[in-house]
């Protein structure tokens, strides 16, 4: 049996796939989910800087709860914090936590451990991730207001809380691990999650079995999980038919291959776009006429027909198309037009052409892209120069002396208010030249100042959408999708997680036939 | 005595090679574009937080300030700290190691396997069908790479047949058999190519050593063409196959980064492979003097052999 499952809206379908093999009573609940990955953990401390990246979370979101979980479009629900609430001007924060949790180590789970892992990442300093930091930066105080009651004082309003504490900075590990200033390597990673971790080699495996005392429950959970970091796709692919995964992340260009073997397809579309980055101060690119010619010149149909093998779809914005975010008008404002590029361009001033630098991070898989649009934007007038550089040094794009413009992946933030914030704000961490308009960073500040649960927020984000296609602060390429084999029947439970690069492990299932 | 005092020497000339070894490797690093201090500060990481894991790191520091350190470390027997990890680079490589020996012993004595029959059968079948279809299958052997050949084997015997895993390693310890089947493929990948170059030699000097006066005296004495190639043959040829296989390891060394990727294997060649990647310089460094001197103890062995092989070496 050959499926493609497209997961776009996958929350009913989880709920749905898991109820109805619950009652049947048909999850091997023996079994381990060997997962190949195309991404390893350097370490298990989700206050690293590599556990900040949006793209290795996997196994970290499994071994440690969060005190707030995004639902798998983003939106908070309770966690380890049973609810909460802001006071009326949005400067306190306080959060009644889930009472009868404990850590894998057996310590239970209370405002004072609250407090310890939030005391912890603000010692840490710069040595912490950028997702942590970001959130620490915001609070003024901690307080313990009951042993199961914590408040945050915030510096200023701020109704990304909730948002924040999904990831990273919301991961509590156990009191007795933080001892002694463990970081890195050198924390033992005890968490409250529904799995605990039996062994890691860095960046290699992490093994990790069912944690029976996880307060969510142990319901058809596989017996045990592991991660495999194996950077080849032909390995990984190899790997699952050969039987030594029997779950992996495969490269779209494999999907075909794949499905060719009798495997089954899971493509899982995120909130992972892959995006170009403006330096709005270059002379060039400050001009609106050429970032529009630039809109209008590519041919992003062509472009997900020849390298997206299926797992991608065209879009000028930041979201899926599973997104409450996404708005689909917004990708008609600038349609495949190279005579109207061609125009613009003349108009922005520049009759003969224009020069642009990319600074193109060096590998095949950028190239690939790259040289697509190189040409595409040829065709217009836009002659662009390759500052080819490795991709550890995509920050002298950010500090802003090389390029004009950087082509990245772009992996999803778990607000999307946090998308607009880094690619199209002021202090954007890839916006070196700030806001193209200034509305865009009043925007900004309107939206933080709002808790997710207020109804307008979202009407301020879809405006902040529109605002920052119409005046093409970022120039979005193709949405990016996970996509997974497996063989037929033979995982359940990992649906499309919208606000990490990767997808959640927690709710995994194995068929019963499968071993 | 003129033994210890030969390895005595030997031992000692290999200081200054180990030293050029670091240097370059060192200089060959620096120079190489990438920002281990971007990498280790992780994805968006602020100006500060870059700078702060470059301090941390002794990267703010002179480039022969960075040297001498690292060499102070290593004459001390420390070969550093992983950057990204954390964990001792001696560590990493030890934990590592067994599956690259490994690796590196199966591609050898499959080499080893197929040459000698093969080379000898070719040598005393000169002219004939057979040894025309030993050269052109060689000659193909050598030319085909290690990836070609590995993607090969495990779309045939792994994905096609079944009969053996596509990936992976299972520790000796844990399980012999899982050990020696997770070694056949991987084995046959690198191996190959060595039993295609090690053919041509054996044969080669099979023949040389076959045309001497001493052979045709042992034909005439009515000794089987068996006891003439072992007794007779083999040794006096071992000579350039030993040199060659001295350096059909060396060469395996190197595969291994490549065969490690196709069967995803975690053994030092993969481990350099990531180094690069995070730009870990200290776990490179120690990867790369941690070969040489695998090179270095290889290249002795096939000096010592030399004597053992030749009683005239052993005179001189």
């Amino acid at each position: 049996m050959q499926v493609i499952t497209r997961t776009l809206a996958a929350a009913g379908l989880f709920a749905t796939l898991t109820g109805a093999a619950n009652a049947q009573g048909s999850f091997n609940t023996n079994g381990t989910v060997v997962f190949y990955d195309a991404v390893g953990n350097l370490t298990l401390d989700p206050q690293e800087p590599q556990n900040n990246s949006s793209f290795a979370q996997g196994m970290i979101m499994a071994i440690f709860d969060a005190l707030v979980y995004l639902d798998p479009k983003g939106e908070p629900t309770p966690g380890l914090a049973q609810s909460w609430s802001y006071n009326a001007d949005l400067t306190q924060f306080t959060m009644q936590l889930r009472p009868g949790v404990t850590f894998h180590d057996g310590a239970p789970f209370n405002a004072d451990a609250v407090k310890k892992n939030f005391d912890r990442v603000i010692s840490l300093g710069a040595r912490a991730g950028f997702a942590s930091l970001e959130t620490m930066a915001a609070l003024s105080a901690i307080e313990v207001t009951g042993p199961m009651e914590i408040r945050l004082t915030l510096k200023e309003p701020n109704g990304q809380l909730p948002y924040l504490l999904g990831s990273q900075a919301g991961m509590m590990i156990s009191p007795a691990a933080l001892e002694g200033n463990a970081f890195g390597a050198q924390l033992k990673p005890v968490g409250a999650g529904p799995y605990r971790v039996r062994s890691a080699e860095s960046n290699v495996r992490t093994n990790a079995t069912r944690y029976d005392g996880y307060w969510g429950g142990t319901a058809g959970r596989p017996a045990a999980l592991e991660a495999q970091f194996v950077p080849d796709g032909r390995a990984r692919l190899n790997a699952l038919r050969s039987g030594q995964a029997n779950l992996a992340l495969i490269d779209p260009r494999q999907i075909a291959e794949a499905k060719a073997a009798g495997l089954e397809v899971q493509v899982n579309e995120k909130n992972s776009t892959w995006d170009f980055y403006l330096n709005v101060k270059r002379d060039n690119i400050s001009n609106l006429k050429l970032r529009q010619a630039m809109m209008h010149g590519l041919d992003r149909a062509a472009i997900v027909d020849a390298l997206g093998f299926g797992a991608s779809q065209p879009t000028a914005q930041l979201f899926a198309s599973s997104s409450p975010m996404y708005m689909k008008e917004l990708d008609a404002i600038y349609p495949f037009d190279p005579a109207k590029a061609k125009k613009l361009v003349a108009e922005a001033g520049y009759p003969n052409g224009v020069d642009v630098t990319w600074l193109l991070l060096n590998t095949t898989e950028y190239r690939t892209l790259a040289e697509a649009i190189q040409a595409m934007w040829g065709e217009v007038g836009i002659r662009v120069k390759f500052d080819t550089v490795d991709t550890s040094q995509f920050v002298q794009f950010k500090r802003g002396p090389r390029g004009d413009v950087m082509m990245a992946r772009w992996g999803g933030r778990p607000d999307p208010l946090q998308a607009f914030q880094e690619v199209a704000g002021a202090t954007g961490s890839v916006n070196p030249g700030g806001a193209a308009v200034p509305e865009i960073d009043t925007l900004i500040a309107k939206a933080r100042a709002m808790s997710p649960d207020n109804p307008a927020r979202m009407e301020v984000l879809r405006q902040l959408n529109k605002l920052t296609t119409e005046q093409v602060s970022h120039i979005g390429i193709m949405t990016r999708s996970a996509v997974y084999a497996f063989k037929p029947g033979c995982i359940t439970g990992l649906p499309a997680y919208l606000p990490t690069g990767n997808d959640r492990l927690n709710d995994v299932k194995m068929g019963a036939s499968c071993k | 005595m003129n033994a210890l005092r030969y390895l005595g020497r030997r031992a000692v000339s290999t200081v200054p090679m180990l030293l050029l070894v670091g240097l370059i490797t060192f200089l060959l690093i620096h120079i190489t574009p990438g920002d281990p201090a971007s990498v280790v500060a992780g994805e968006n990481a602020t100006e500060e937080a870059i700078q702060e894991a470059r301090r941390r790191l002794g990267l703010d520091k002179p480039f022969l300030v960075q040297f001498v350190t690292w060499l102070t470390s290593v004459l001390s027997g420390d070969l550093g700290t992983s950057f990204t990890s954390g964990k001792p680079v001696t560590e990493l490589i030890f934990e590592r190691m067994p599956i690259t020996l490994s690796l590196t012993a199966g591609a050898t004595l499959i080499g080893l396997l197929i040459a000698i029959p093969f080379g000898v059968f070719a040598a005393t079948h000169r002219g004939s069908w057979a040894d025309r279809t030993t050269i052109l299958v060689t000659s193909m052997g050598i030319a085909a790479p290690e990836f070609f050949i590995g993607l090969l084997l495990v779309l045939v015997v792994a994905l096609e047949w079944g009969i053996l895993p596509a990936t992976g390693y299972t520790p000796f310890s844990e399980d012999p058999i899982e050990w020696a089947r997770g070694l056949i493929l991987p084995s046959l990948a690198l191996g190959l190519g060595i039993a295609a170059e090690l053919t041509r030699q054996v044969r080669g000097a099979m023949i040389d050593v076959l045309s001497r006066d001493y052979i045709q005296t042992a034909r005439a004495k009515g000794l089987s063409l068996f006891s003439i190639i072992v007794k007779h043959g083999l040794k006096n040829a071992a000579i350039p196959v030993v040199t060659v296989l001295g350096l059909q390891i060396r060469r395996l060394l190197g595969g291994t980064v490549i065969v490690e990727q196709i069967f995803a294997m975690n053994g030092v060649g993969s481990l350099a492979v990531r180094a690069v990647f995070h730009r870990d310089l200290p776990v490179l460094l120690g990867v790369a003097l941690t070969t040489a001197i695998i090179v270095l103890i290889i290249n002795l062995i096939v000096d010592l052999s030399y004597s053992y092989f030749d009683p005239k070496v052993r005179a001189g």
